[in-house]
């Protein structure tokens, strides 16, 4: 059976508009990214990453949406003697959750599988065969150990952090030392959710630190456009 | 060339863009009914019969995206 809820009561809803931010920030940088890539159809990086940000923020609505599933409040009935006690409960729904969560962890690792592959060299068939396979093993084990899927999506994120590094180490970019921090606070986000079961706060902490690390991709992505911008 | 026009104000003489963007004759005339083609510059004569060429609006939102993009090229490492 999973263990279908982390967050503590007093944060029921607060997650919602944490995923909530973290939709709109993916998705004003697909439309702008996929902007880019009508500009520029030679290089389908443009486009994978359009796609890939895509990807994460459906993932996020699907979140939402088992979110919602999960805190569905209720009115019960019960009847005490010739009494009738009315109260006001939260609903879980198990089968709801558990397509909703499923839809969110295939399309968060395809979007950061995908955003992976805008920066990896070309590799063989093969490979992107074995990882579409360990993804999907991974997706299974996760409906039984929710750490698999944090634990999948850390090792997704750490190349691209290394990257990102990289880049700002040698560009010495502000808009880059920004993207930096925001992935590593992604993914340091993801570690947390790995030790969701050892205490309710990990998850508002966890969920914390997603939501600075998407409001600092927001801001970083704002820099890039006022960079571009003065570049006349 | 769509930025050699920019820095220019928006506005430059066919002679002086063939040496801001390094280019032959030939050349010039080829891209430059490519850029009219695309609406993102028009040719006119003022009084002395002088030709100009000024980007349109489109041509400045052109250069401005592109700008975007190589900056976000820059920043994300492309």
């Amino acid at each position: 059976m999973l263990n279908i809820l982390f967050s503590p009561q007093w944060f029921h809803g607060q997650d919602i508009l944490i995923d909530i931010v973290s939709v709109i920030v993916l998705t004003i940088i697909s439309i702008m990214t996929f902007q880019y890539h009508r500009y520029s159809k030679k290089q389908n990086q443009h486009l994978f990453f359009s796609i890939a940000t895509a990807l994460l923020a459906l993932s996020f609505v699907f979140k939402i949406m088992t979110n919602f599933t999960l805190y569905e409040q209720v009115y019960r009935t019960v009847p005490l003697g010739f009494l009738t006690l009315t109260y006001k409960t939260v609903h879980y729904s198990d089968t709801l959750f558990l397509i909703g969560a499923l839809l969110y962890r295939l399309f968060a690792l395809a979007g950061f599988y995908l955003l992976y592959l805008v920066y990896a060299e070309k590799q063989s068939w093969y490979l992107h065969t074995l990882m579409i396979y360990f993804m999907v093993v991974s997706l299974y084990f996760t409906s039984h150990a929710f750490y698999i899927f944090h634990l999948t999506t850390l090792l997704l994120l750490l190349p691209l952090l290394w990257r990102y590094y990289s880049n700002y180490r040698r560009t010495k970019d502000k808009a880059g030392k920004l993207i930096t921090w925001s992935f590593a606070l992604i993914a340091a986000s993801q570690l947390a959710f790995i030790f969701l079961d050892v205490d309710d706060f990990i998850y508002v902490l966890a969920e914390g630190i997603q939501l600075v690390g998407y409001c600092l991709l927001l801001i970083s992505f704002i820099l890039v456009l006022r960079y571009g911008k003065k570049k006349k | 060339m769509l930025a050699a026009i920019q820095n220019k104000g928006g506005r430059i003489k066919p002679t002086h863009l063939m040496y801001k963007a390094n280019l032959s004759y030939a050349q010039l005339k080829s891209y430059l009914d490519e850029l009219v083609e695309k609406e993102f510059v028009t040719e006119t004569a003022n009084d002395t019969n002088n030709t100009y060429i000024i980007i349109t609006d489109k041509g400045d939102k052109f250069v401005q995206k592109l700008s975007e993009m190589r900056q976000f090229e820059k920043s994300f490492g492309f």
